[in-house]
């Protein structure tokens, strides 16, 4: 588990001024700064969330939530992050 | 006040010259004038159940059809579209007039009227139940939402879906722009419909419009709350196709429809994802109109 903590221990925050609506499929947000609407499912939905509160809370949870103590959900999670950077919905701090 | 159809055709004809007829359609206001005959005969005939003025009077929006420049006048009949003075569309024949009227004004709605978050849809209601048809041109929305205003369902728009900040659908029942086959079509379907003139040769082939139902324009001021939203899209000889679709997906498929959603931000973006999470969405694909229209009621009657 602590191995497994280290690799995605990167400073990340969620873009400021994102607002986020339920739906079927995950979340709705939309960036006020930007005007883009995207969709996120399930999972990149609890990474946002997890990465609006404090940055300790936000390891754990992010670890808690989406079950990350398994080297292929490891890569998983840093093509999640990837791909929330790549939308700006998160951002390196 | 009066409908159109209460004052003689030179009367109507004296006030749109003037600039002193005043049209209700839904919540819009409207000053129309011009010296085209053909448009003010068309405007009798599609708009004859509407309330109206002859005597000028507050407006929304200030609409000429009219010729261009006295020298073109000589060259080729041609009709322009003038907002409030400006033209922001090339000339048309003069016979195109009423459809270039139809055409800015779901331009001028959607450029004005950010009151509301604006959809590119057919919006139609049946035991309160309000449905969106939303589709780009080409799906047979038009087609769709003319057969349902025949057969019972009420009209709210051929074109536009107006989102009002309580979540309301405002109608804004307008003739429905049917255009090629769809014309022969509904007219062999119902043959006690009547279309107003035909313009052909436009950039979509043959336009002619179908009067919005007299009862529809009669609940123009009612607004209908959503329930369902259809994305439909006719394929010939195709078996009926009903897929659910899930509210963030509906919402993305929305916005490529929307007129004003970039404009409304934070607004249009609660507006919208409040309107996916109270309707439920879903994928028609039809060949038949008389399918498309049971499984329609099938759906008002389990969902609505």
């Amino acid at each position: 588990m602590a191995n497994s903590l280290s690799q995605p221990d990167r400073l990340l925050q969620a873009a400021a001024g994102l607002i986020l609506r339920e739906c079927d499929e995950g979340v709705l947000v939309f960036d006020e700064k930007t005007g883009k609407t995207s969709l996120l499912n399930h999972q990149g939905a609890l990474v946002l969330r997890a990465l609006n509160t404090e940055r300790s809370v936000a390891q754990a949870a992010l670890r808690l939530a989406s079950g990350m103590d398994k080297n292929s959900d490891d890569q998983a999670f840093q093509v999640l992050i990837s791909s929330l950077e790549n939308s700006g919905l998160v951002v390196p701090c | 006040m009066l409908s159109l159809a209460n004052f003689t055709a030179s009367e109507i004809r004296s006030a749109v010259r003037l600039g002193d007829l005043r049209l209700r359609i839904g919540h819009f206001t409207l000053k129309i004038s011009s010296i085209l005959p053909e448009f003010e005969s068309a405007l009798r005939q599609l708009y004859a159940h509407y309330p109206a003025s002859i005597k000028g009077g507050a407006y929304d929006y200030d609409i000429d059809i009219s010729p261009p420049a006295f020298m073109r006048r000589w060259i080729r009949r041609n009709a322009l579209f003038h907002l409030s003075g400006d033209a922001p569309f090339l000339p048309m024949e003069a016979g195109h007039a009423h459809a270039l009227f139809e055409w800015g004004l779901n331009w001028t709605i959607g450029s004005y009227a950010h009151n509301f978050l604006i959809l590119h849809s057919a919006v139609v209601e049946l035991n309160g139940c309000g449905t969106l048809l939303a589709a780009s041109s080409g799906s047979g929305k038009s087609t769709l939402a003319a057969e349902l205003s025949l057969q019972g369902w009420r009209l709210l728009s051929d074109e536009l879906a107006l989102i009002d900040k309580d979540l309301r659908l405002v109608p804004c029942a307008r003739p429905v722009s049917l255009k090629n086959q769809s014309i022969e079509l509904i007219k062999t379907r119902h043959p006690e419909a009547v279309l107003g003139p035909p313009a052909r040769d436009t950039h979509k082939g043959t336009i002619a419009h179908l009067p919005a139902p007299q009862s529809s324009v009669a609940r123009n001021l009612e607004t209908a709350i959503p329930r369902l939203i259809i994305f439909p899209k006719w394929v010939a000889d195709a078996p009926l196709r009903l897929e659910a679709v899930g509210s963030g997906q509906a919402a993305l498929r929305l916005i490529d429809q929307s007129f004003n959603y970039p404009i409304l931000g934070r607004q249009g973006f609660e507006r919208l994802a409040d309107l996916v999470e109270s309707a439920e969405a879903w994928e028609l694909e039809y060949s038949s109109l008389d399918e498309a229209r049971n499984t329609l009621e099938q759906l008002v009657n389990e969902h609505g």
